[in-house]
């Protein structure tokens, strides 16, 4: 178990962190290579959507011939992603390398494909911790790397920069042969095919429900994530207001996914998840209708960092709880998939009605009432393993 | 052996702490935080 623990965590720890600080490279990408801003952020658009998209895929592969393979695959796409960031010299060659390739390694080396490799070696009453460890991994590589790799940037310039990055994922080669599995059935569990187990699952209202719930998740985080610099700005705050911000998300974010995950082990996770869902949009309203200082932001900042992807853990261990572990990383996949289109709306929502409103509220408001949504649709959630016929054995 | 597992556990939490303690720090250098706030806000 520990073996698993500490490679999967490594590799959630390289996945998330290197591809968090992409929003660095936007300025001096765009001014050398002479492209405008919506390149860049079109590449970068679909990289989320072709993570989300892939994640099932990767997963079912995954879950039929063991993580390693993906984790192999999705660390040479990673390298081969990051290096044609640096080298290309059009959009399209960048829209390749950055958008397809990083998208699809992401869904070969993030949460669904390691959730499942833990799902499937650590005891069920220890599952929640664990998953919890890994995702505070995960929030930690993003809280590093944003200062790792400005510093890249600054030292080695931003083509080197990426370069070594592109080495760096390399480094999940290794780190799979500590996530070995033999695949195929899990021993002693429910035998089923991949048609029977996707017909199950979006037979189960409770799997939609969670879907639903991790829709709102994504797009709560991806429009604070990429909007709330531009709402600082537009209220006059400081720069380094930002950054601070920045910081203390990722700070708090380290604490909320493993204190989600310990939390799984003692209270029902659909009420965990009620309960993120419900402080979220209480926070969010809190901090749209308050005056807006540095200490408001600074305590938003704090209180989104604990509830930032704290709902990782409980809505992958409700999925293992309620279907098992044998197609855990394609199911994960598919839940990961709504909280990327979420996230998808959630970007473009908050540009497309700030240009047509003048402001942000509307969005604001938007995701408050899609937290309290949230929170509402996880209560009816049924976390008990689903009920299934038991095979007729021949009498000896 | 239980006090041994404590003890681990302790170090890796002193460990953690330290870690999330010195990125934190990282942060809030203000070469660093200066370099980040204008590459942030750039982009808006």
């Amino acid at each position: 178990m520990v073996q698993v623990l500490v490679c999967g965590a490594a590799v959630v720890t390289l996945s998330m962190g290197i591809r968090h600080g992409f929003g660095l490279w936007l300025q001096p990408i765009t001014a050398e290579r002479g492209w405008t801003r919506e390149t860049f952020a079109f590449a970068l658009a679909v990289q989320n959507l072709c993570w989300g998209l892939c994640g099932p895929l990767a997963g079912m592969v995954a879950d039929r011939f063991g993580a390693f393979r993906v984790l192999i695959i999705g660390s040479v796409l990673y390298a081969l992603g990051l290096a044609g960031m640096a080298l290309a010299s059009s959009g399209t060659g960048f829209l390749a390398g950055a958008g397809l390739l990083i998208g699809m390694a992401q869904s070969g080396t993030t949460y669904a494909v390691i959730y499942g490799v833990i799902a499937r070696n650590v005891a069920p009453e220890k599952r929640s911790w664990a998953m919890g460890v890994a995702a505070a991994a995960g929030s930690f590589g993003q809280f590093l790397m944003v200062p790792v790799e400005n510093g890249l940037i600054a030292s080695f310039g931003w083509q080197d920069a990426l370069l070594i990055l592109a080495c760096s994922a390399l480094a999940i080669v290794p780190l799979a042969f500590g996530l070995r599995e033999s695949g195929g059935p899990v021993a002693g569990g429910h035998q089923q095919s991949i048609a029977s187990a996707l017909k199950e699952a979006f037979g189960y209202k409770s799997f939609l429900l969670l879907m639903a719930g991790y829709f709102v998740c994504g797009f709560q985080l991806a429009f604070i994530g990429v909007h709330m610099p531009s709402y600082l700005k537009d209220h006059g705050l400081e720069p380094g207001a930002a950054t601070t911000a920045l910081a203390l998300i990722g700070l708090f974010n380290v604490f909320g996914t493993y204190g989600a995950g310990m939390l799984g082990q003692k209270l029902a996770k659909k009420h965990i998840l009620a309960l993120i869902y419900l402080l979220r949009a209480l926070s969010i309203a809190l901090f749209i209708t308050l005056p807006l200082t540095p200490a408001t932001l600074y305590v938003f900042a704090a209180v989104m960092g604990l509830l930032w992807l704290s709902t990782v853990p409980p809505t992958n261990a409700i999925v293992a709880q309620i279907f098992g572990v044998q197609y855990m990383s394609m199911l994960g996949g598919f839940v990961f998939m709504s909280h990327q289109v979420g996230s998808f709306m959630g970007v473009w929502l908050g540009g497309r009605l700030y240009d047509s409103t003048g402001s942000y509220s509307v969005v604001w408001w938007l995701a408050v009432a899609l937290g309290v949504f949230a929170a509402v649709v996880n209560l009816p959630v049924r976390e008990n393993a689903i009920a299934r016929p038991v095979p007729q054995t021949a009498a000896a | 052996m239980k006090l041994r597992r404590h003890a681990t556990r302790a170090l890796a939490a002193v460990a953690a702490g330290l870690a999330l303690a010195a990125v934190f720090l990282a942060y809030l250098s203000p070469h660093l935080a200066r370099d980040l706030a204008n590459r942030i806000w750039a982009c808006f």
